[in-house]
């Protein structure tokens, strides 16, 4: 059976819950998007199962203040239980020259598309991999 | 009973309408997003209250920012029967003179289904703030 408009739609929510948990610096949330052995794959390297994925997120948050992760043009494919995903993402961060304001102004660092493997854990949508390759990037330090 | 396919995409569009809304200065647009007892809560100490207040808001946003664009990101939508809440991301762009990202923050909402039509009947806006800030 193909996927659902219902389907669809609990994924877009899993993609909200996976950058509002990153950018929170809520790693236990954040590894809840995935399945147990949940793998993220970038240029610099592999991270696989939730502990690993937890430490992820406090490297990302010490690298990027302000870090803001989005998502857009989901084109979305598969089944009842397994799926694929491909989407752009868009990361945002604090200006770093903005000398210590309380709101410092926004600065878009980066660029990418997402290759993702989804499949449902009982009744559950969650990300079995993500594969970002990054298209451009204007930050110093990859986490 | 959990929130519909129809529920979540009513409250997508809504918040799609609302944006387009504000940054096409339609005031009576934007206003017809908020149920009659809205409570908006937007950078800023002061917060408004019914229609009267909304439009007190959208006539001084207007004036300080003529050509503004919205957008949202991260949609996470939670809610049963006639009431749910949101959350997303704003990004907020001056467009004179090229594209400018001046803002980006979270809203955190409440929706309430008013005669078979999503509303918010809140909404609170954090503007990201350094870490210690």
């Amino acid at each position: 059976m193909p996927l659902t408009a219902a389907d669809k739609l609990e994924i877009l929510d899993l993609v909200g819950r996976y950058c509002q948990a990153v950018d929170a610096g809520d790693g236990p949330g954040y590894a809840d998007t995935y399945v147990p052995d949940g793998t993220f794959e970038m240029p610099v390297g592999r991270v696989e199962g939730r502990e690993a994925l937890i430490e992820m997120v406090d490297v990302i948050q010490a690298a990027m203040p302000g870090v803001r992760h989005m998502s857009s043009n989901w084109v979305i494919e598969g089944d009842e239980d397994l799926a694929t995903m491909r989407c752009y993402m868009l990361i945002k961060v604090h200006d770093p020259d903005s000398g210590g304001q309380k709101t410092p102004p926004p600065k878009l660092v980066a660029t990418g598309i997402y290759d993702d493997r989804l499949r449902r854990v009982e009744g559950a949508w969650k990300f079995v991999s993500r594969k970002i390759n990054v298209e451009c990037w204007d930050w110093p330090d990859w986490p | 009973m959990s929130l519909s396919t129809e529920d979540r995409q009513a409250i997508l569009d809504l918040a799609a309408r609302y944006n387009q809304a504000i940054d096409s200065a339609d005031i009576d647009g934007w206003i017809a997003c908020w149920t009659p007892d809205a409570h908006f809560d937007p950078p800023g100490r002061a917060v408004f209250d019914g229609p009267d207040g909304l439009r007190q808001f959208a006539e001084g946003h207007i004036a300080q920012f003529p050509n503004t664009r919205h957008w949202n990101a991260n949609h996470v939508i939670a809610g049963a029967g006639e009431s749910a809440t949101m959350s997303c991301y704003l990004n907020f762009f001056g467009v004179k003179g090229g594209p400018k990202l001046l803002a980006a923050g979270t809203y955190q909402d409440t929706l309430r289904k008013v005669d078979g039509a999503w509303l918010f009947a809140t909404r609170k806006v954090m503007i990201d703030r350094a870490p210690d800030g």
